[in-house]
């Protein structure tokens, strides 16, 4: 790893308007805004991971589509290896897509059912016009091959029906990583498969990150996963970062109480452990009604007065960001 | 005396393509006030078993051996006896917590549905302090009964769903991947609200689940399934300190766990078996690491060893 | 390579057809198919099959149905069979031709503006709403009335009632699928916009479109028939059900019954056909809308 700068995200938002029924609209007179992504600034150097980590409605999601400019941020500016990304429009943005691409949650989903495996794996490499037929076949066998898809020649013609949740996965990252790109934004590529191919996976997306120098953005609700593939881990919470650290610093030594909290709802497969659990109070707020201060303060087993009137900005603690008046 | 008594509990479904055997021969029971879970990959037959119990299979299923709950046999009661267990005696959640709820229907309406099936002659006033008895089990306001179900989120709807199952105090709840739909910290929730009844009830659990973590939590004994059968079933810790059968040892290294210094990431190759043409002999021999001349041709047989039950040639003597 | 190919498709077709037979509604299927075929060959081979020209008097007229002319001939002598076999031509073709211009306007229109949405859907989609709201039979008069006879006119007028149907199927359609996993996922490997509407959205959406497409057909010929009933149609004496329809019906006060008789069954049987070959491949495509549970 080297300590180039591959990704800079700096003040990232990204807000969308709901559609408001019009009588609420006459009487209240403003659109209901949804920060998905407010205001949040990382890096991810060379050959990194970086782990997003939350609940659902935290904005993960939104996040990593945000970075590959699948939804258009509001505000902010995302550098990619030396350049903004948020600067690119139309073709140009098009043409730029075969640097960076992203594995998505659902595999089944993912895969047009009309087209065969092999046509969907060779798709990227047609759109950008790259290698002859011939070669394109090739390197998807060799690709497939790799991948434990054999017989390659018979997966190339099967449709995604026909295939397993962890083989569709496997077709999700072949296509995913056709076009050489560097860098990948994986958007709980694991969450929907079984514990044992989970492991398969994560196993598989390691190797390739080395051997084909990835750069990940590694989303996850599964802070178990992240252990095994993340450099970095950042911690989201309604929109925010509240909390970004090595790995092992999140692992050992977890300050925020929303860290905390997540890092003792992993349940431990061993009964001989019992451990005393942190458990916050109700459930993430929606994103249109953001608390004011701290917007976890509602939640936090440990909220003062002043984590319901100030909102913590992310400060340096030890050579890790945390945004919490306490620590 | 045992709750729930399950003797060689064989279940196919018909289909157009084959026959599957989705339960083969299983064998095990549920002791009062226990609580059991029964793990396993997708597609092992573990949610059809807990759909059994209740009898509640879809009509291309046969049914073959002995489910015998608080000594009556489920299979041979009529189908008016059947539905007056279900609910009352056996209750089950599932799932998906959205999809479980009638929209249109406030939460009382729920709890009185119930309420009405099974003691018609139950007052108003009474019914609604059984439902807020209920609803404080699980940590949610009573005042919550006059709203709506979309007035829930998918943690306080999975809250709601447990109070509905065990508002007529059933001796046995069957909960089918309880929290699997919900992001870890509600599961959390979950697992504690379900701890809390555990202790405050007279209740015996099935908790159906592929996670293992989960079990060890929650449950004092497991089953763990492959391919319809079962193949360990015994303490969980005793499981856990020393599984027997290499499923049950691969499945437990497979779990990604969070300690700092163990990066390996362990997985079981290949994929469970197509249970329409399943292989001869173990189901397991293809996948497993110690497989011999045995395995693949001779069905192992499940043998006791102590508390723990295991089918697999390496303690059959075979 | 070519007998590849022709091996892959037999097999294909093979396998539809088991799978076709495998449930009641592949049989629904099957038998429409058949009233098709049937109906089809009647038009492909009139002249072979008819035993006289339809447009020239081959016995007495308003004789009944006999051994020379087994469906009896009308008031002008001209054997009912016959037109009844070229009938169909005239119905297969304005039918067929009229869903043909219905489509190529209504799913191209549907697929775009159900892809790009806005303002532009909202106006389209209102004209297109205004025009299905309008009785169809009605709208069709008023326009062939306008146009004048002759087959493509009648096509055109037909059409135009049918645009809104296609329009609306594929826009709903549409704005579902653009919203899924793949197409998002065709737009993050850089795909052009054409490329997703054509390789992502409508092959998806496909299958909608060809059971709308039989049972237009249905309601084609049953439009085309009720104009040509009204003397909007087709210029007599070229067979056509509908005007053999409405001449027949004149005669039936004096017990003339064939003549009327023998072009209402033609209309019932082939839009019967068409409807249950439609209703079979809906229930073949979206096998959930007849399952309970």
């Amino acid at each position: 790893m080297s300590s180039e700068v591959f990704l800079r995200v700096d003040r990232l938002k990204k807000e969308f308007s709901l559609k408001v029924a019009w009588l609420e609209a006459i009487f209240k007179g403003k659109k209901r805004i949804v920060k998905a992504v407010d205001d949040v600034s990382f890096y991810i150097k060379k050959g990194e991971t970086l782990g997003i980590v939350g609940e659902s409605g935290s904005g993960k999601t939104t996040l990593g589509r945000t970075v590959i400019r699948l939804v258009e941020p509001t505000s902010g500016k995302i550098i990619m290896d030396g350049m903004e990304l948020t600067q690119l429009k139309g073709e140009t943005l098009r043409r730029e897509r075969r640097n960076f691409s992203i594995i998505f949650q659902d595999p089944m989903a993912s895969l047009n059912p009309y087209m065969r495996v092999g046509k969907i794996v060779s798709h990227p490499l047609e759109i950008h016009n790259i290698g002859t037929k011939q070669e394109r076949k090739e390197k998807i066998l060799w690709l497939f091959e790799k991948f434990n898809l054999t017989p390659a020649d018979e997966f190339y013609n099967r449709f995604p029906k026909h295939l397993s949740g962890g083989q569709r996965q496997r077709v999700v990252i072949a296509r995913a990583l056709i076009t050489n790109p560097k860098f990948i934004v994986a958007d709980e590529p694991t969450a929907m498969l079984d514990v044992s191919v989970r492991s398969q996976i994560l196993k598989l997306m390691i190797e390739i990150k080395y051997e084909f120098k990835l750069t990940y953005l590694f989303i996850t609700h599964d802070l178990a996963s992240a252990k095994y593939i993340c450099d970095r881990i950042g911690v989201m919470y309604l929109g925010k970062i509240v909390e970004i650290a090595n790995k092992e610093d999140i692992f050992k030594e977890p300050l925020h109480p929303y860290t905390k909290i997540l890092m003792s709802s992993i349940p431990i497969p061993d009964p001989n452990i019992k451990r005393e659990k942190l458990i916050p109070k109700g459930e993430i707020p929606s994103a249109t009604n953001i608390p004011t201060g701290c917007r976890f303060h509602t939640r936090c087993p440990f909220a003062k007065s002043i984590c319901r009137e100030k909102e913590p900005e992310l400060k340096d603690v030890g050579g890790r960001l945390v945004a919490c008046h306490i620590v | 005396m045992e709750l729930l008594n399950i003797r060689n509990l064989s279940i196919e479904y018909k289909t157009k393509s084959g026959t599957v055997k989705a339960v083969e021969d299983v064998t095990f029971e549920v002791g009062e006030h226990e609580s059991l879970g029964v793990v396993g990959e997708s597609g092992c037959g573990k949610s059809t078993l807990g759909v059994a119990i209740l009898r509640l299979l879809p009509p291309n299923a046969t049914t073959k051996g002995e489910i015998i709950f608080n000594g009556k046999n489920l299979l041979s009661l009529t189908n008016e006896e059947m539905r007056r267990m279900r609910g009352k005696e056996i209750a089950m959640i599932f799932q998906d917590p959205m999809t479980s709820l009638n929209p249109i229907m406030r939460v009382r309406d729920h709890f009185f549905e119930l309420f009405k099936v099974h003691e018609p002659s139950m007052k108003k006033e009474q019914m609604i302090k059984l439902a807020s008895e209920a609803l404080e089990s699980v940590g949610t306001d009573p005042k919550r009964l006059d709203n709506y179900p979309f007035e829930f989120s998918g943690g306080m709807r999975q809250r709601v769903m447990i109070a509905i199952a065990i508002a007529l105090k059933p001796k046995l709840l069957i909960a089918d991947e309880p929290t699997t739909a919900l992001d870890v910290v509600v599961q959390e929730q979950i697992m504690q609200v379900l701890k809390n009844l555990m202790k405050t009830k007279n209740m015996s659990l099935i908790l159906i689940t592929h996670d293992m973590g989960i079990v060890s939590e929650l449950a004092e004994k497991v089953t763990v399934m492959y391919a319809g059968n079962l193949v360990e079933h015994g303490e969980i810790k005793e499981i856990y300190n020393e599984p027997k059968h290499p499923y049950t040892k691969m499945l437990l290294e497979s779990i990604p766990n969070i300690k700092l210094d163990d990066m390996e990431l362990k997985y079981i190759p290949g994929s469970p078996p197509d249970l329409k043409n399943p292989p001869k002999g173990c189901k397991y021999y293809p996948r497993c690491p110690y497989t011999k001349e045995i395995c693949k041709t001779k069905e192992p047989k499940t043998v006791k060893l102590g508390d723990r039950k295991v089918k697999c040639h390496l303690y059959s003597g075979g | 390579m070519v007998e590849n190919s022709n091996q892959m498709l037999s097999s294909r077709l093979s396998s539809f057809i088991r799978e076709m037979l495998g449930d009641s509604s592949g049989i629904m299927a099957l038998a429409g198919l058949t009233i098709l075929i049937i109906f089809i060959l009647m038009a492909l081979f009139a002249p072979i099959i008819a035993p006289y020209s339809p447009v020239q008097p081959s016995g007495n007229p308003l004789s009944p149905p006999s051994w020379h002319h087994i469906m009896g001939t009308d008031n002008m002598g001209y054997d009912v069979f016959s037109r009844f076999i070229y009938g169909s031509r005239m119905a297969l073709t304005i039918a067929s031709v009229a869903t043909l211009i219905a489509a190529g306007i209504g799913i191209p229109l549907g697929l775009v503006v159900g892809y790009f949405g806005g303002a532009v859907d909202r106006v389209i989609t209102m004209i297109m709403d205004s025009v299905y709201t309008f009785p169809g039979l009605i709208l069709a008069i008023a326009i062939a009335a306008v146009l004048g006879p002759g087959i493509i006119n009648i096509s055109l007028s037909i059409a135009v009632v049918y645009i809104p149907t296609y329009y609306r199927v594929i826009r709903s359609q549409v704005a579902s699928v653009k919203n899924e996993l793949y197409v998002e996922s065709a737009y993050s490997i850089g795909a052009k916009t054409s490329t997703i509407i054509f390789k992502y959205i409508l092959p998806n959406v496909l299958p909608s479109i060809i059971v709308v497409l039989s049972m237009n057909i249905a309601d084609a010929i049953m439009t085309e028939a009720g104009l040509s009933f009204l003397g909007l149609g087709i210029t007599p004496p070229t067979p056509d059900w509908g005007y053999d329809l409405a001449n027949g019906q004149q005669f039936l006060i004096s017990n003339d019954w064939w003549m009327a008789f023998f072009p209402g069954v033609a209309i019932i049987l082939i839009v019967l056909g068409f409807s249950m070959f439609a209703e079979g491949l809906n229930e073949y495509f979206n096998p959930n809308i007849g399952e309970k549970r």
